[in-house]
């Protein structure tokens, strides 16, 4: 199957007066229809990872590739555009505008597509019953809960059906009954929509969802696990290596079970 | 680390953070120590401005000071707003409610002593500028700079207090919260405002009664308040409630709505209505209060023209003065004790009135003519027939029609046939110069008046003399038996009165229109800090450069001439009760030429405040 995103080689320096390398060398494929998980310690360089592929930030060298194009050498307002129609984003903070209703944070992307209000409502309903929360579009941030804010944040950032779903954290801010369910969400996304993501992610009972992997530790690739059949088994490898990995001890709470 | 330690280096070590508040303030003190500089001017002490004008300036010295005060509050209210989680902080490591009031208090008295001197040197930098400015605009001597004891005293007596005051007051924006409140921060969701119909129907009958009483009723000080009043209501439920309305059908309009970045900025202002209404409301009636200011202003100044007198003084007495040579000494006197040398002419005319409206007019003989002008010789006067020398209109009234002019004789009318009309030759009246027949026809049954001209040089520094002439023979308000008018008087009523007070008005209006544009710009830039966050997510959405930049365009354009438009519409119905019942004649053109420049100076600050404030975003969202 094509690959969805290459990196190939990313290094990433911080200069300052501490010059930082964050990234070392790091080269990974996704495939179309991959769900993948990034995970690492506190200062791993998971997050300077997720800003490179979202083009957010640049990198010191190396490459990019999203479905074939290389995002850092488009100019600015293409990038833009890139971002809008190639990547979907969903934060910790969820990142929803609290001047806006539900339903508009979710339509916000189409509109600045200038995608005609018809079109706009029959997406809306379509991917808000998907993901049920159609029966509170038109309430404010405010006045959801946390999960249901995190899943209008998801509806936000696949509306527009982009190649690559980022997710930074996604469960970073939720109890673990919302966790569970915007985890289940997301896979579900993935299988019905084969849409490709990759999730940063601490909480390893939310990596168990993904198909694969990656763990990073000091800004180099330290090793990858894939999912055979069993989501526990799965889970149980991914502590074996967090713990091989040797983290601050809090990253590994859910450790001690 | 002492207590004030702590607070002196909160502030020194954040400075940022302190600084819009600081600048505020410092601005708000400039310009009332500005305008106390004027008042207290030496100057204008001593000079001849009446009473009424500085109860005026008084009056606007005390408007000011209440605007700085919602200035200051406003100012000082969102600071510590944005410092909400700092005293958490300090909650939870076990400061005392007391200790908090002590910090801020202690925080506010250096910033207001900061900016109490920062105001004060700015104010004295700009007096001197606008003083320079203003009297190259109005054609008078610059006021000269002074020590401003009084000023500076009244400044300081009323600011310091001012800043301890307002600091207790708004210690109860963090008193009323609990802790966690504090530490989570500013971060809190406003609700969505509902528009009220009984209100939104109210501000629509107050604004419309306004300006219907202001277009139809009578003025007088009772209707004059009560169209001010309804004004200001309706303005404030104007943005509070109308709003709202047309937000809400804009919103309603999903092709509209749905569309671009459209989405965006009018959530945006739904969800800000009640903060813009506030500052809307503000920003529109200040700006309507110096539009008005100075259109009225402009307007009296270009009411008057100066008539050349061919003398410098006239004196004109009626056979009915006995105290005519009492008085023509007491001229000759004053020029002697000026050490002035003067030149004198008599000459006996008849005062009579003419046309329909009488307007007086002084009638020459030929002979006497000559004198007075000898360029009239060498146009040969024909019998019966007369030369005019003043205007055909004054006042709204046609005083000559088709070159006849229709003498009010004791007894008699008498038309006399104008040869030529000229430029007027005395400042007290219209002169009509006959040939000696017709001249000696007249003097029948008419009484010939004494009409004295003095000639000097250097006349328009004889105010002094003028006015001690004056107040002698025709005394506080009128003698029938005598006329006088001097240059110099007359060029200080029709040159430097109106110079003057359109010179304040200027003032004025140039002071509330900084202030009604500083509170935009501290809108702006405390909101700053939220819009960057919520542009940096939104860029990370794809939200792209160009149309950040036109959504914050579009939001800047609203708050920056949203406001001066109903200032603008509020100033025409204010302007146009002034042309009915002020007796203004052309209020409107130096209305239009006022809000123009107003306008010009709207954009000018609207270009460089959005320049500054895009460039940041940009900086920071898209680096």
């Amino acid at each position: 199957m094509a690959d969805v995103l290459q990196v190939q080689d990313l290094n990433k320096i911080y200069d300052g007066k501490a010059t930082f390398q964050a990234l070392t060398n790091i080269t990974f494929n996704v495939e179309k229809g991959e769900f993948i998980g990034v995970m690492g310690p506190s200062g791993s360089g998971k997050t300077t990872l997720l800003n490179l592929i979202s083009t957010i930030d640049r990198p010191t060298s190396g490459q990019v590739i999203v479905n074939g194009e290389e995002p850092h050498k488009l100019k600015k307002g293409k990038l833009a555009e890139f971002r809008r129609k190639e990547l979907g984003f969903v934060f910790q903070d969820f990142n929803l505008l609290d001047t806006l209703t539900l339903e508009e944070n979710i339509m916000l992307p189409l509109t600045l597509e200038r995608v005609d209000s018809g079109g706009i409502d029959k997406k809306v309903q379509a991917i808000t019953q998907k993901l049920g929360i159609d029966s509170i579009l038109n309430k404010r941030t405010y006045e959801v809960s946390g999960g249901q804010k995190q899943r209008t944040a998801i509806a936000r950032a696949i509306i527009h059906q982009p190649s690559l779903l980022l997710a930074d954290e996604p469960t970073g801010n939720l109890d673990s009954k919302s966790s569970k369910d915007v985890m289940q969400t997301l896979q579900m996304i993935n299988e019905k929509d084969k849409t490709t993501m990759l999730m940063v992610t601490h909480d390893p009972s939310a990596a168990s969802y993904c198909d694969r992997v990656i763990f990073i530790k000091d800004g180099k690739l330290y090793n990858e696990v894939y999912k055979g059949m069993n989501q526990k088994v799965f889970f149980q490898q991914i502590l074996d290596v967090l713990s091989m990995l040797g983290g601050d001890s809090d990253d590994l709470s859910t450790v001690r079970l | 680390m002492t207590f004030p330690q702590f607070a002196y280096k909160n502030i020194t070590r954040n400075l940022r953070a302190y600084l819009a508040f600081y600048l505020s303030s410092s601005f708000a003190v400039m310009i009332f120590f500005m305008f106390a500089m004027f008042i207290f001017h030496p100057a204008l002490e001593t000079g001849y401005m009446n009473n009424i004008a500085k109860k005026g300036m008084v009056f606007a010295e005390w408007v000011i000071f209440v605007f700085s005060i919602l200035f200051v509050l406003y100012s000082v209210s969102a600071f510590l707003k944005t410092r909400k989680r700092e005293f958490g902080i300090l909650t939870i490591q076990g400061a005392s409610p007391k200790q908090l009031r002590l910090l801020i208090t202690l925080e506010n008295v250096f910033i207001g002593l900061a900016s109490i001197v920062t105001g004060i040197i700015g104010g004295t930098v700009l007096a001197k500028l606008f003083f320079t400015a203003g009297s190259y605009i109005v054609e008078m001597e610059p006021l000269e700079l002074y020590f401003p004891l009084k000023a500076l005293g009244i400044t300081i007596g009323v600011f310091l207090p001012l800043f301890v005051l307002i600091s207790q007051f708004t210690l109860f924006i963090i008193h009323s919260e609990e802790v966690v409140s504090l530490l989570k921060g500013s971060v809190k969701p406003k609700r969505e405002p509902k528009p009220s119909i009984p209100f939104s129907i109210l501000g629509m009958l107050f604004l419309g009664g306004g300006f219907g009483l202001a277009l139809f009723a009578g003025i007088d000080i009772g209707s004059a308040v009560i169209i001010t009043v309804c004004t200001v209501i309706g303005t404030y439920l104007f943005y509070s409630q109308l709003s709202v309305w047309v937000l809400k059908l804009l919103k309603r309009n999903k092709k509209f709505y749905r569309k671009g970045t459209n989405l965006l900025w009018i959530s945006d202002l739904m969800y800000r209505v009640k903060d813009n209404a506030r500052l809307f409301f503000i920003v529109s009636i200040v700006s309507a209060v110096a539009f008005t200011a100075t259109g009225t202003l402009a307007t009296y100044k270009s009411m008057f023209t100066t008539e050349d007198s061919l003398y410098e003084m006239e004196f004109l007495s009626y056979s009915s003065n006995k105290d005519e040579n009492e008085q023509l000494t007491y001229i000759q006197q004053q020029f002697e004790q000026k050490n002035i040398d003067y030149e004198q002419s008599k000459f006996k005319v008849i005062e009579t009135g003419q046309g329909s409206s009488n307007y007086p007019v002084l009638v020459l003989s030929y002979k006497d003519g000559i004198k007075i002008l000898p360029e009239l010789k060498t146009s040969k006067l024909e019998e019966g027939k007369g030369v005019y020398f003043g205007q055909t209109e004054r006042e709204g009234y046609t005083v000559l029609q088709d070159n006849t002019t229709d003498l009010q004789l004791n007894n008699q009318q008498m038309s006399i046939k104008l040869q030529s009309i000229e430029q007027p030759l005395l400042s007290l009246h219209d002169v009509l110069v006959v040939d000696e027949n017709t001249f000696n026809l007249l003097k029948q049954g008419n009484e010939l008046v004494t009409f004295y001209a003095f000639q000097f040089a250097n006349s328009k520094e004889n105010l002094d003399i003028s006015q001690t002439i004056h107040d002698h023979i025709v005394g506080e308000t009128y003698n029938p038996d005598a006329r006088y008018s001097s240059k110099a008087i007359e060029y200080y009523q029709t040159v430097q009165l109106p110079s003057l007070s359109l010179f304040i008005g200027l003032f004025i209006g140039i002071i509330f229109f900084l202030a009604a544009g500083s509170f935009l710009y501290f809108r702006l830039f405390t909101d700053l800090y939220e819009e960057r966050k919520k542009y940096k997510s939104l860029a990370k959405i794809g939200l792209s450069e160009k149309e950040m930049v036109k959504n914050a365009n579009i939001q800047m354009a609203i708050l920056f001439f949203l406001p001066f438009l109903l200032a603008i519409v509020e100033t025409g119905f204010a302007l146009q009760v002034l042309q009915r019942e002020g007796g203004f004649s052309n209020v409107f053109q130096s209305g239009v030429i006022t809000i123009l420049g107003f306008l010009g100076l709207q954009l000018l600050y609207f270009i460089v405040i959005r320049s500054s404030y895009i460039k940041n975003l940009k900086e920071y969202v898209y680096r």
